[in-house]
């Protein structure tokens, strides 16, 4: 699981207001490329909680993207990508195989194997 | 990409190994899933460099498609963990990626307006009442530029008027018409094969 799709999932359980974004606990990560799109990034840019990508990168061993959220003309120039590079890494090639997801209200944890939540809540949570 | 190329890649992806009849779980067949996503970048724009869900996603197949035609990110929801074994195979042997998610659609709630656009072919209900709309509904409350959905034929009045009234679609259209050729999958198939009359709908939901 990317951090792209994480960005997206809240905790979903019967009474909780407040169950995004969710912690997360790393027992393994790896690193796979794919190809940079700059264009695509600037527009995620927009949609994003930047500081709660900025801890969820950090909670996966990776500390590169600075804590602000950064301008929005940086973000559009075209000269100096390297900060979208940084945004790309942390959203699409960090994967979470193994590890969990944290309600942030109930400590509930959804576990994560083999790079899949489980976010199937039990019987008397739904 | 072209279709019959696409058609291809997607007819050597691995199927349900032990179908479960009470999630209606029937393959996405390479013909329907090629004719889907084409259509649906084709046509209109809707997968090349955009954040595609499928829901209900089984096996993979539609994901899988998604992806073949450069969406920029997919991730496939499924409540059975079986399949979604299949599915992570699947997209590992076509090199690529896909995100899955295990959770139950129908009571899903995704942050944001990141999904642009939801592909799948839902439960058509026969098993579980209603489980075709529940999974339209949960599509529109996630999809900000599109939802593509399959549904039997004879459900199109209905379905146009859920979704225009309930579900807080802009606007509802069958696409085409397609015959699903079912394989006796179950023990209480009787023939052979069936097909079965569906409609692809396109559903664009109102800005919120």
């Amino acid at each position: 699981m990317r951090l792209m799709t994480h960005n997206m999932l809240s905790c979903n359980i019967k009474g909780v207001t407040n169950g995004f974004p969710l912690k997360i606990e790393a027992e393994k990560v790896i690193e796979k490329e794919v190809d940079f799109n700059p264009d695509f990034l600037r527009h995620m840019f927009a949609k994003i909680e930047w500081k709660d990508l900025v801890e969820a990168a950090r909670s996966l061993g990776y500390a590169e993207l600075p804590e602000d959220s950064p301008d929005a003309t940086v973000i559009e120039s075209a000269a100096d990508e390297s900060l979208l590079k940084k945004l790309h890494h942390a959203l699409l090639e960090l994967h979470l195989e193994e590890g969990a997801l944290v309600c942030p209200e109930t400590g509930r944890k959804f576990p994560v194997n083999k790079g899949i939540p489980n976010m199937l809540l039990h019987e008397d949570e739904a | 990409m072209k279709l019959k190329q696409l058609e291809g890649l997607l007819g050597d992806l691995q199927q349900f190994s032990h179908p479960k009849v009470e999630l209606e779980q029937y393959p996405t067949g390479p013909h329907i899933a090629s004719r889907m996503l084409f259509t649906a970048e084709n046509s209109y724009g809707d997968i090349t460099d955009k954040v595609v869900a499928d829901f209900g996603c089984g096996c993979g197949t539609l994901s899988a498609a998604a992806a073949l035609l450069d969406a920029s990110c997919v991730i496939g929801f499924d409540i059975d963990p079986q399949s979604l074994e299949t599915a992570t195979l699947n997209a590992e042997e076509l090199e690529v990626e896909i995100d899955f998610v295990q959770c139950d659609v129908t009571k899903l709630e995704l942050k944001g307006q990141v999904v642009d656009t939801v592909v799948m072919n839902p439960p058509f209900g026969t098993r579980k009442k209603g489980a075709d709309m529940e999974f339209l509904s949960a599509a529109m409350k996630v999809a900000s530029q599109a939802v593509y959905s399959l549904h039997k034929t004879s459900t199109r009045e209905h379905i146009k008027r859920a979704a225009l009234r309930d579900f807080n679609a802009k606007s509802a259209e069958v696409i085409c018409e397609l015959r699903y050729d079912l394989p006796k999958l179950y023990k209480f198939h009787k023939r052979k094969e069936v097909d079965i009359a569906v409609d692809l709908w396109r559903f664009e939901p109102r800005q919120n």
